[in-house]
């Protein structure tokens, strides 16, 4: 079990969160990823301040606390949070959670 | 190639999650956004437990739920919660369930003039205390 985990959530814009989940698979190792779809409300902040109804993907990772501030630069930096579409990114701790292995299977061909 | 910009993380701030029914989710995001909320995301999911307990009473509670997520500063969350809370009806049996969790951290696009304003701020902070 690991203790003192953190889960990171990041909410994407449509499409994204595919390939997210595989470069964190394949560059970080981390096999706790989960996506789901979404839809998001939203204001718009420049000129009518109506509200906005858009889909998304929200993606969730469990980490190690020691990993936590790392993979949560990850995302932020591939996800591209830092421009303006959309995406926010958020870490909470969770007090324990479970090792998710994969079973040994053989590599299909 | 990534470029890499200082990361502005925004702390105090809690995540609000209410899990009810079908249907119900856009009147509490409504009552949400009146009170502050500046968004929500919604998402589908199913439930269990209160259904079976009701006995005869729970074919009126749907299996299908929607669970909504707002970000929220602490300053605004017991305001939210409590608007979302009666927006819900959540204090009737089997109409949902709401509840809080401390986020450490989250980060966002921020306007340029907004960080702007941030560093300004910080920087006469910073003067401040060498005084």
């Amino acid at each position: 079990m690991l203790k003192n985990s953190k889960l990171i959530t990041c909410i994407l814009p449509k499409g994204s969160a595919r390939a997210l989940s595989e470069k964190l698979w394949l560059d970080k190792k981390l096999n706790s990823v989960n996506d789901q779809d979404a839809r998001r409300i939203t204001t718009l902040t420049e000129s009518t301040h109506k509200a906005i109804a858009m889909e998304n993907e929200v993606l969730t990772v469990i980490v190690a606390e020691e990993d936590a501030d790392e993979i949560f630069e990850f995302i932020y930096y591939e996800a591209k949070v830092y421009e303006p579409n959309g995406s926010i990114i958020y870490m909470t701790n969770l007090v324990e959670s479970n090792l998710f292995t994969l079973p040994h299977l053989p590599r299909e061909s | 190639m990534m470029e890499f910009h200082e990361i502005t993380v925004l702390t105090d701030v809690s995540l609000i999650t209410c899990i009810v029914q079908h249907g119900m989710a856009d009147k509490i995001i409504e009552a949400a956004m009146e009170v502050g909320a500046q968004g929500a995301t919604t998402y589908h999911g199913r439930g269990c437990g209160v259904r079976e307990r009701l006995g005869l009473l729970g074919l009126a509670i749907e299996v299908d739920k929607e669970i909504i997520t707002i970000i929220v500063s602490n300053d605004q969350r017991d305001r939210i919660f409590e608007r979302m809370y009666i927006a819900g009806k959540l204090d009737t049996p089997g109409m949902g369930l709401i509840y809080i969790t401390n986020l450490e951290k989250v980060a966002t696009y921020i306007p340029a003039d907004v960080t702007e304003r941030l560093d300004k701020q910080k920087n006469k902070k910073e003067k401040h205390a060498k005084k």
